[in-house]
């Protein structure tokens, strides 16, 4: 049977995306005695990455590297596609999804308690570093004659 | 042009690849990670990326390092790699006010909506070279880090989307708004196609994306110096991130892959529409990486090829278009290494016979005096 | 780098495709799949062929609809309509004459035709059989005689004969049995029924 996330539990799969590798290892540490199967994948290919210009034509960027991957727990299905090649975080990203609609309100919990704590992680990291260009913006003052 | 199969070198072969690794690491500096050139060396990977056409940070830097550090040949190995991959699907095109902008300067106006964001960038600093032989222990570079990370604690955080400064042009009427294909018409695919003439707006743009720094910065310069018409005011230059936004197969909707990082410019030109009147007409270009270079270069060449004269080079699509590919014009240039015997043996055979003919005549002539 | 096992299982039943359409006539056997499920040997060699950029469409018996999840589960290819399919996937080895409806191509685009593939009971042929049809033609030498094709419909091979009329406009044909035996007869392959 499946159940909806809430809101605030939507999220949390996309900081996948960004967690480091020590993260993503203990995530599947998590969920390794439960019964996720790898269905489709995962699959290291392309992706053709589609851009507008100021115009909306819509053009052909370039190609990305990524992986993707579908899991199955007890009939809930997941998909995830992340950068580069990574069949561990795809893989991982799927599970959370599958996870997440399943009626393991237990192992549900656990993974968005791993996920929110590196969550928190993430975010203080990009604060810093988006201060540091927030500090960048110019105050200008035009050269005014005396 | 006969090309002769030639047979018999495999040995020299081996050995010329194994002296080319030689070259590599023969020197007593500490073998390069790929991970350090990644990260440190960060404007090349973006730049071998590009060119190569495809966006993945760990094998750019691979490609670097197994090239020397060659761009053409970095940006050849990505392209060959990418063969080898299959084609999962397409991206939900993403507007650029969805970038997480980390640079966002116009040289347009003073004040724009959300204000100019210097981001990161060496444009001040004086060009005076850093003496130091290492950036020193690793501990001391998480120092710096954390320092300059500090020093930038109280600053007000940016906001989430920066309006595009050309909309404050277009909302008093002063843009010329280009010919959009028809909404069903999907986007063209040099990969897939070759390329026609005169091209499309999306293969143009696909193939502009592709091309080698060097090669677009000088026709786009030779435009500006006066081969052309086109007197480019940048009106916004952005670098960011653009999420990668596929269809979820299960469910038809939108979901994140990730993001990756661009660089995006549109530059203003004068152009007078018979029509219309006088008004504005935008460059457009958006390359992989970070590359400001690039992508004011495929503004302007953007906008030079709309002109429809074929006056100079740069406003020639053609011309343009098919000579900024670095894979392309480097494997040509590389081609003429390979055996051209039988084809040179005739030039020769045919000048020697003309210098028979050119010294006998000579004999013939009286002498002047 | 580390290339997955389902990968090279796909490289080599595509690579075996391109060895039994160079030699239409002979049975070659696709190297053994991951899974033997119920359609086993066709969804593997089918892996090797489809994707999202290519439409295909299953028609005759055999329980199409499960078949058609189980290719979009595999392979997230587009279904399409049996004139519009880039891939005729025939279950039972009866089209029903979708083969004749089949895209066959333009002169200047003959390769924008479909490619019908044909799950057969076996292509075990013995000494004895009797020759129910002659092939000749590129990658033939001479002749090859086959006997009856258990599992197919016996006008298909005439179906095939008429599409292929005028090449190089016509389809390409592979047959497969489940135990993972291919046979291809492609377009420029002159078909001769032999009456009995």
């Amino acid at each position: 049977m499946k159940q909806a996330p809430s809101a605030a539990d939507r999220d949390l799969p996309d900081c996948i995306l960004h967690l480091p590798e020590p993260a993503v290892r203990k995530l599947l540490g998590l969920v390794a005695g439960e019964a996720v199967t790898v269905v489709r994948g995962p699959v290291t290919g392309l992706v053709m990455m589609s851009a507008m210009d100021s115009h909306e034509t819509a053009f052909y960027l370039g190609e990305v590297l990524v992986t993707e991957a579908e899991v199955d727990y007890g009939g809930c299905r997941g998909y995830g596609m992340v950068l580069g090649d990574d069949a561990d975080r795809a893989i991982a990203r799927a599970a959370v999804e599958a996870i997440g609609a399943s009626p393991n309100r237990a192992l549900r919990e656990r993974v968005n308690r791993l996920l929110a704590a590196e969550s928190r992680k993430i975010e203080a990291r990009r604060r810093r570093a988006a201060s540091l260009i927030a500090a960048t913006r110019v105050d200008f003052e035009t050269m005014k004659r005396t | 042009m006969g090309y002769v199969a030639v047979k018999g070198g495999i040995d020299a072969i081996e050995n010329a690849c194994r002296a080319f690794e030689f070259e590599r690491m023969k020197g007593s500096s500490a073998p390069l990670g790929a991970d350090q050139i990644r990260d440190q060396l960060f404007l090349l990977v973006d730049r071998v990326m590009s060119e190569g056409s495809l966006y993945a940070p760990d094998l750019a830097a691979l490609a670097v390092r197994q090239a020397a550090g060659d761009t053409l040949e970095a940006a050849f190995l990505l392209r060959a790699y990418r063969t080898t991959r299959p084609r999962l699907g397409y991206s939900i095109p993403q507007p650029s006010d969805r970038m997480r902008v980390v640079r966002r300067i116009s040289a347009a106006f003073k004040d724009v909506p959300g204000g100019q964001v210097l981001g990161p960038t060496n444009d001040y600093t004086l060009r005076l070279l850093n003496f130091e032989t290492a950036d020193g222990p690793r501990i001391r570079k998480m120092r710096l880090v954390d320092e300059i990370l500090r020093g930038a604690a109280s600053a007000e955080p940016l906001p989430e989307t920066f309006p595009r400064v050309i909309d404050i042009l277009r909302r008093e009427n002063l843009i010329v708004g280009t010919r959009r294909p028809a909404a069903a018409d999907a986007p063209f695919d040099v990969t897939k196609d070759s390329l026609p003439f005169p091209a499309p707006r999306s293969a143009a743009l696909q193939t502009l994306a592709r091309g080698e720094t060097g090669g677009l910065l000088l026709l786009a310069y030779s435009n500006m110096r006066g081969y052309g018409n086109i007197h480019p005011t940048i009106g916004e230059l952005r670098v960011g991130y653009l999420p990668l936004r596929v269809r979820h197969p299960l469910t038809g909707e939108a979901c994140t892959a990730g993001e990756v990082k661009v660089t995006e410019a549109e530059i203003l030109a004068k152009f007078t529409d018979q029509t219309d009147g006088p008004r504005f007409t935008v460059g457009y270009g958006l390359c992989f990486g970070h590359n400001e270079v690039k992508a004011i270069s495929m503004a302007i060449l953007d906008r030079s090829m709309q002109t429809g004269t074929n006056a100079s080079p740069s406003e020639d699509g053609e011309f343009v278009l098919s000579h900024v590919d670095g894979i392309e014009s480097m494997g040509f240039c590389n081609h003429w290494k390979l055996p051209h015997y039988v084809d040179f043996q005739s030039d020769l055979d045919r000048l020697r016979r003309a210098k028979e003919i050119y010294d006998a005549q000579r004999v013939d002539q009286p002498k002047q005096t | 780098m580390r290339i997955p096992s389902a990968e090279m299982i796909s490289q080599r039943a595509f690579r075996r495709l391109l060895q039994a359409m160079s030699r239409p006539g002979r049975v070659y056997v696709l190297p053994p799949a991951a899974d033997n499920g119920r359609w086993g040997p066709l969804l593997a060699l089918l892996e090797s062929l489809l994707d999202h950029e290519v439409r295909f469409a299953v028609v005759g018996d055999g329980g199409p609809e499960s078949l058609q999840a189980a290719i979009w589960g595999r392979t997230r290819s587009r279904v399409a309509a049996p004139h519009e399919a880039d891939f005729l996937i025939v279950a039972g080895g009866d089209s029903g004459g979708e083969t004749l409806r089949a895209r066959r191509g333009t002169l200047q685009y003959p390769d924008a035709s479909a490619t019908v593939v044909y799950r057969v009971k076996s292509l075990l042929f013995a000494e004895g059989d009797e020759a129910r049809v002659s092939l000749r033609g590129p990658g033939i030498r001479e002749e090859i005689r086959l006997g009856e094709i258990r599992g197919l419909a016996p006008r298909e091979l005439g179906y095939l004969r008429e599409a292929n009329a005028e090449f190089p406009l016509g389809v390409d044909a592979v047959f497969i049995d489940d135990a993972g035996r291919i046979l291809c007869i492609p377009r420029s392959t002159e078909i001769r029924i032999m009456e009995n």
